[in-house]
């Protein structure tokens, strides 16, 4: 293992335009490391917003070892999250992922100005933006209901499987529930993408994310969609949620086994990707 | 010891380490969590959370296709 030449590292949150740096606003708020307050590093027309942390707990090594410990883990991903949504509150922010460190101030000037236009193109873009999570779980025993009635190919089937022999019934019924399954997943597909269709045209961006297994989520109905908005402040999110609202009344109604579950405002964490972006801005 | 700050409903762990790690909750078939930071960050970090090590007990079932032609051979050998 390599000995740190200092014993301090810098921790990096976001990036905010540097006319919007105003150290009032921080006042003194605790970093990742409370021993240190939080702070700006200005240059090139941008502020990182950062804050010293000991090499003990942030050296590379360290961190990783870290990280394992949920207990840890757990408490500095809550703070870099709700440092972020203040800083959100308070300011157009670029948020970092958590554990951004650079071991000096001449790294972080570097890539400060290295890419400096398309963080700059990013602020731009997220200006008066809020980032919204939208889950959509189904109850497949619920929703297959709906699918089963009065399908034509599934009572075909049934009726060519009672008239094989008994060791190929057996196979028939099994490729019939494969098939029944695959209908159901296709008509969850079908609902869902309606809808994303629907609130992609109210949002500035979107990212499709993987849903999560059930093994994750503990729930006993799956996820179905898992995607992230951008959306601007104010009216848009209004409509966000009253899409969200009358989706979920409407199948609540015809007991369709569809819950619709999201959270926000967050801070643009799935748009805010400089490393992939072009430093021109889009007129 | 952390107050919720989001506005609407109660939002979990995973929720926030989903968001502010860089990949991330993701499920690779096994039962790591990946977090992959930008530039001088820590790269390719694995972690392992244990809440989701029941995960282990997911394994393979054969299709229902594998398991025709398997009874096929042995329908065949007693013929």
């Amino acid at each position: 293992m390599n000995t740190p030449e200092t014993n301090e590292l810098i921790y990096v949150y976001a990036f905010v335009p540097a006319d919007e740096a105003s150290k009032e606003k921080l006042s003194q708020l605790k970093g990742i490391d409370p021993q240190h307050d939080i702070d700006f590093y200005i240059t090139e027309g941008l502020a990182a917003v950062i804050c010293k942390v000991s090499a003990d707990d942030f050296s590379e090594d360290n961190f990783k070892r870290n990280v394992e410990d949920m207990k840890w883990l757990q408490e500095r991903a809550y703070h870099h999250h709700e440092l972020m949504n203040r800083l959100h509150q308070a300011f157009t922010v670029l948020p970092l992922k958590f554990g951004t460190i650079y071991e000096h101030n001449g790294r972080l000037s570097e890539v400060m100005k290295t890419y400096n236009g398309q963080m700059k193109v990013i602020l731009e873009e997220v200006k008066g933006k809020e980032e919204w999570n939208l889950k959509v779980f189904a109850d497949r025993d619920v929703f297959s209901k709906s699918v089963l009635e009065n399908n034509q190919t599934i009572e075909e089937k049934k009726r060519e499987i009672s008239n094989l022999s008994k060791g190929k019934q057996f196979f028939a019924r099994k490729k019939l529930d494969q098939f029944i399954n695959d209908e159901i997943q296709a008509h969850i597909k079908r609902k869902t993408e309606t809808i994303h269709e629907e609130l992609k045209k109210l949002s500035k961006n979107a990212e499709v994310k993987k849903n999560w297994d059930q093994k994750i989520t503990g729930r006993e109905d799956d996820m179905a969609w898992n995607c992230v908005y951008l959306l601007e402040t104010g009216d848009d999110v209004d409509s966000f949620k009253k899409i969200l609202r009358t989706y979920q009344e409407k199948s609540d109604k015809e007991n369709e086994g569809l819950r619709f579950e999201s959270t926000g405002p967050w801070p643009a964490y799935h748009f805010a990707n400089f490393k992939s972006k072009s430093a021109k801005v889009k007129s | 010891m952390q107050t919720e700050t989001l506005e609407n409903r109660d939002v979990s762990l995973l929720d926030i380490l989903d968001a502010v790690l860089d990949k991330g909750v993701v499920l690779q078939g096994d039962i790591t969590i990946s977090i992959a930071g930008i530039d001088l960050v820590y790269l390719d970090l694995r972690i392992l959370l244990s809440s989701v090590e029941t995960l282990m007990e997911a394994r393979e079932k054969p299709s229902v296709d594998e398991l025709e032609r398997q009874m096929d051979k042995s329908e065949r050998r007693v013929l």
